[in-house]
């Protein structure tokens, strides 16, 4: 476990040297990300010139949600899509046989190596408009919300991970190896807004097929007071075996790789 | 030059059939315009008719608005940026054409080969979806599909001439993306500007960013009467020309800059 | 402007060019530091050069990596303008960047190539042509010559990516003469090739200048490069020019020396060995004496008849030494 929390520390500290050399871009990636906030923040405005609330959901629990959004697409534009976009490049030039040479676990190399730093301030701002939204809506958030919020969150996170990752067993069976981060992005994407704003079939396939609904939307819900044990138990569950499950599938497809299976 | 146009336009449309897997994959991840379009009809439920809008006329919004998303934005300056950094805009500036022909053709390649893949399923997806329809005539589409065109010239312009500020900065591509941000809220793209408030949409008749979105989008929804429409034209081309001298200006500079520092 | 008889194809005169560069420090703390204040020096590229190339000359370029070279090239192609002094190409200002200019000239790099990734070269080269200007017969002719010449034939239709380093730098040679331009300018052109792809790319120089007559000046910092190709040398380093002339006068210049490699049936020992030349090297039953320029018809009489000698042969001395030999001089 030490190992490769150093590892880390020298893969991302490089990560960042490299982005500090370029200090145009980061301060202007800084006051980005607050202008995507506020863009997106303002954008949701629109909606709810027409209606105080939609479908149970007023703006400032919007801007929870969408809050959070930023915070897990932050996460998912640093640790995730870097090391899903080079996975193309991993199985063209063979890297990826050079990876399983090495004494690390190769799941490891392939979630974790690179990191991009450009987008510092997501997360924190995403949890700052989160903040923002409770406040305007005088909300009271109880210890067990908060509780509840950590748990759905790492929940969330775990799920982000295990999709990404199946989608990189995807591209080891030679299904395809372009814009896997693309496909990744896009089902975050979802995450915008509240669930329950999609209608019918689209909102079943976001909390059953693709539990995109659990990145965002259940968290949201711990820190309004509105989930209950039942739920968090399901989805600690989901968050587990999806994150189980998806290991398996990337060893089993790594013996496929290289042959050891029939 | 019209040789080189057509020998170009060849190339690049081969390689943007070349690259059409992870066209699409792109194309069917950009849900942003469905997610929209999904919030809106929930308002439509909530409190009925949005000022006149019903469900029908987002849905026909939203899926005109997703194919113009694809057909008419232009990232040259993302390209032109890749080009400078790489050192590959020295091939550019070695042979006895302006690059903008290049970078031209270029946009156009790969936007036909994306037409040609969302074109058929708007069709078939007006065919399968009763929500989903457009009373045109067909003089109407080909006023659509040159409002369209306008637009895509327009973004064109503005994105090489943004792209032009990457001779001093490594910021093009976020200045760019700046001015689209806030592009986005006078373009018809975060709502349509008829619910937007007042001030925005009066202010976006002038402004640019409409011209390919919110302008052809009107016209399909046969919203706009003929003297509205013959202003939209008008305005993307005061437009054209105020980029096309900016363009030319950024670059005959920008050249300058780059023979003074390498590139 | 275009180029009267008599006319040298290139004249620099004093050329310089200077860059701005920001220096910086290793480390997360210099990283952090260099976030708000930067330091900057000046880089002297070249730093006053002067020559001039008559049409049809095949001149090397010859120099250490940052001496200059790269520079120099760029500022005759026009994709950089001088600090001060003057370059002239073919009777035009490069960095105007006329386009009859752009037609008459080529610049070729090592290890970076103008032909679409994802499509075969014939691609690029029907576009080359289009942006050129070349009529269809003169456009099949000179492809043709050049396919055989580079021997691609069977590599015209497969996609550019997927072709050998080696391969694509000779379609990137073809790809830069369809117009058959009067000046070639190359930058490294073997960069990064094999012995046999190197070699492949030299014999078609050589073949080219001398079939075309068209002027070519190229650069490298393989030594083989110059000696294969190029009578005339121009050395470079720190943005100076230290020898403008003949390879070989640079090497009896320097170094007056050949050396003489002999195999032995049997041994010899190193005091006999030392009188026909000074020792350089001695391994079991080989040799390697190095003799004066003067005395090395004699000294290699003397060894066949003197010593056991099973085979023999005469060198130039390895050029780095000769190189290294000019800039310790300066």
């Amino acid at each position: 476990m030490k190992r490769y929390v150093r590892l880390l520390r020298i893969f991302w500290g490089n990560a960042l040297t490299t982005e500090l050399e370029y200090r145009a871009a980061f301060w202007a990636n800084g006051f980005l990300s607050l202008f995507w906030l506020a863009w997106a923040g303002l954008g949701a405005r629109a909606y709810f010139r027409f209606a105080d609330s939609v479908r149970g959901w007023t703006y400032e629990e919007l801007l929870v949600v969408m809050g959070l959004f930023f915070a897990m697409n932050g996460l998912r534009q640093a640790v995730i899509q870097p090391n899903l976009a080079r996975m193309a490049e991993y199985i063209r030039l063979g890297t990826l046989d050079f990876l399983l040479t090495k004494p690390i676990s190769s799941q490891f190399m392939v979630s974790f190596r690179h990191v991009g730093v450009y987008n510092w301030l997501d997360p924190i701002l995403g949890l700052g408009l989160v903040v923002f939204g409770l406040v305007g809506r005088g909300q009271r958030v109880t210890l067990t919300g908060l509780a509840g919020f950590f748990v759905l969150g790492l929940a969330g996170v775990a799920i982000m991970y295990s999709l990404a990752l199946a989608v990189q067993c995807l591209a080891v069976w030679s299904i395809g190896s372009e814009g896997l981060d693309d496909v990744i992005q896009g089902m975050v994407e979802a995450g915008r807004f509240p669930v329950d704003l999609y209608r019918g079939v689209v909102k079943a396939i976001l909390t059953f097929v693709i539990p995109v609904a659990l990145l965002t939307t259940l968290p949201a819900d711990a820190l309004l007071g509105r989930s209950t044990p039942g739920l968090i138990g399901i989805a600690l569950l989901v968050a587990g075996a999806l994150l189980w499950l998806t290991s398996r599938l990337w060893i089993w497809s790594l013996r496929r790789y290289s042959g050891a299976s029939a | 030059m019209i040789l080189a146009y057509r020998a170009l336009l060849r190339a690049h449309i081969g390689m943007g059939v070349a690259y059409r897997a992870r066209l699409t994959v792109w194309i069917l991840s950009s849900l942003f315009p469905l997610l929209m379009m999904a919030v809106w009809l929930s308002v439509v439920d909530e409190v009925g008719p949005t000022a006149g809008w019903r469900t029908g006329d987002f849905v026909s919004y939203y899926a005109g608005g997703a194919l113009l998303y694809h057909t008419t934005t232009s990232f040259l300056t993302w390209v032109w940026d890749a080009d400078l950094r790489s050192g590959d805009m020295s091939f550019k500036l070695l042979k006895p054409m302006d690059p903008f022909h290049q970078y031209l053709t270029q946009e156009i390649g790969l936007r036909v080969v994306v037409l040609a893949f969302l074109l058929p399923a708007l069709v078939v997806l007006t065919l399968l979806l009763p929500q989903l329809t457009y009373q045109l005539t067909p003089l109407g589409w080909m006023v659509a599909v040159g409002a369209a065109l306008a637009g895509f010239i327009l973004n064109v312009l503005m994105a090489m001439t943004f792209a032009t500020i990457g001779f001093w900065t490594t910021q093009a591509g976020n200045l760019y993306s700046l001015w689209w941000g806030v592009g986005a809220f006078l373009s018809g793209w975060i709502a349509p500007l008829a619910l937007m408030p007042e001030v925005v949409a009066d202010a976006a008749q002038l402004l640019p960013f409409r011209s390919s979105m919110g302008f052809p989008l009107e016209i399909m929804l046969n919203r706009l009467t003929s003297a509205q429409i013959a202003q939209g034209f008008g305005v993307v081309a005061v437009w054209i020309l105020v980029f096309a001298m900016l363009y030319r200006l950024g670059w005959r500079i920008g050249v300058r800059r780059y023979q003074a520092v390498g590139g | 402007m275009s180029l009267e008889n008599g006319d040298a194809a290139v004249v620099v005169e004093d050329l310089v060019k200077h860059f701005r560069v920001h220096r910086r420090e290793a480390g997360v703390a210099a990283g952090v530091k260099s976030l708000f204040k930067r330091q900057y020096a000046d880089v002297r590229a070249v730093d006053g050069v002067s020559f001039s190339i008559a049409p049809g000359e095949m001149v090397g370029f010859l120099g250490p990596n940052g001496a200059g070279k790269t520079t120099t090239l760029k500022c005759l192609s026009g994709l950089l303008y001088p600090t001060s002094g003057r370059a002239t190409v073919l009777g035009y200002t490069p960095h105007e960047r006329k386009r009859e200019f752009l037609r008459s000239f080529t610049l070729v790099m090592g290890q970076r190539n103008q032909l679409f990734w994802d499509l075969p070269a014939m691609e690029t080269f029907l576009v080359n042509q289009a942006i050129y200007g070349i009529p269809e017969s003169e456009f099949a002719s000179t492809l043709s010559a050049l396919v055989d010449l580079l021997s691609l034939g069977p590599y015209l239709d497969k996609p550019v990516r997927n072709l050998s380093l080696g391969e694509r730098m000779r379609a990137e040679l073809a790809a830069s003469l369809l117009h058959r331009p009067a000046i070639l300018f190359l930058d490294e052109p073997t960069l990064g090739l094999d012995v046999t792809a190197a070699a492949a790319v030299r014999s078609f120089l050589t073949d080219y200048n001398r079939k075309t007559g068209a002027t070519v000046l190229l650069t490298s910092h393989y030594m083989i490069d110059v000696t294969a190709l190029a009578r005339r040398v121009i050395v470079i380093d720190h943005g100076r020019i230290r020898f403008d002339g003949d390879l070989q006068v640079l090497a009896e210049k320097t170094a007056p020396h050949r050396i003489v490699k002999i195999t032995l049936a049997t041994t010899v020992d190193l005091a006999t060995l030392g009188r026909y030349g000074e020792v350089e090297a001695a391994e079991g039953l080989t040799a390697s004496l190095r003799v004066s320029r003067h005395e090395t018809k004699e000294t290699a009489a003397r060894l066949l008849s003197e010593l056991p000698v099973e085979d023999i042969s005469i060198e130039e001395p390895v050029i780095e030494e000769v190189i290294r030999q000019v800039f310790a001089e300066q």
